[in-house]
């Protein structure tokens, strides 16, 4: 029996009650099961731009506390 | 010689002792067990309690004041009441990354004030529509005078105007 890992945490986050009630993360699922990359893309500059930030500004600050 | 199973060794007792004595052993389980059983069914019964759960958002000056953190990403809506109470604004994130904003306005329930407003509404429809439809009239008498004296020059001749009912009377 061949088990995807990738395929199981889609499944335990789709049936997730938190995801089931969250518009922007079901959608966020969809397109990971999809595979659409730049609908990914779109959605992060969508929300990185309705906070005032850039996906680069975000990123740097995930590797500043990182290291 | 016979050894008899009951006697237990002195060093090995002092060693371990929890092995050498099965029914301290037992006690000590049985007691902890005790004292886990009532934590764990207190952490069993956490999630059955279900906790209130509250309204996002807070009252604010004006719109300008309502940021992006204040919308709360785990898919409930924010409600934003006006501190003069004049509108209420509920924000939610959308599924394409972006908020989502719906302005509520208050309904005013007092029967008087809503048949003045709507008498006094009728009444500037009425003087509107009035001064709209003289405008109109002077506008294409004008033209209509202007269109005749034009032609009269071309023709060289002069063209009787038949005179309107409310001139006659």
């Amino acid at each position: 029996m061949n088990i995807n890992p990738m395929q199981i945490m889609l499944n335990k986050m789709i049936n997730s009650p938190q995801v089931k009630n969250n518009a922007l993360a079901q959608n966020v699922v969809q397109m990971l099961e999809k595979g659409d990359t730049q609908g990914l893309k779109t959605m992060a500059e969508n929300v990185c731009r309705t906070k005032g930030t850039t996906p680069k500004q975000v990123g740097d600050d995930i590797i500043r506390r990182l290291f | 010689m016979i050894t008899n199973p009951y006697m237990t060794n002195p060093y090995q007792q002092q060693f371990f002792p929890n092995y050498n004595i099965p029914s301290y052993g037992m006690a000590y389980q049985q007691q902890k067990a005790a004292e886990q059983q009532p934590m764990f069914q207190q952490s069993v019964n956490m999630p059955q309690q279900q906790v209130p759960q509250g309204l996002n958002g807070r009252v604010v000056a004006n719109v300008d004041s309502i940021g992006a953190n204040d919308v709360p990403m785990d898919g409930t809506v924010a409600i934003f009441p006006l501190s003069d109470m004049s509108q209420i604004i509920v924000k939610t994130w959308q599924a394409d990354g972006n908020i989502h904003t719906t302005r509520y306005k208050p309904i005013l329930d007092d029967v008087n004030t809503q048949a003045n407003t709507l008498s006094n509404n009728a009444e500037k429809l009425k003087i509107g529509l009035s001064e709209d439809v003289r405008t109109a009239l002077d506008t294409i008498e004008n033209k209509l005078d202007s269109l005749i004296a034009s032609t009269s020059k071309t023709a060289g001749k002069r063209i009787t105007v038949p005179k309107r009912e409310s001139d006659c009377e």
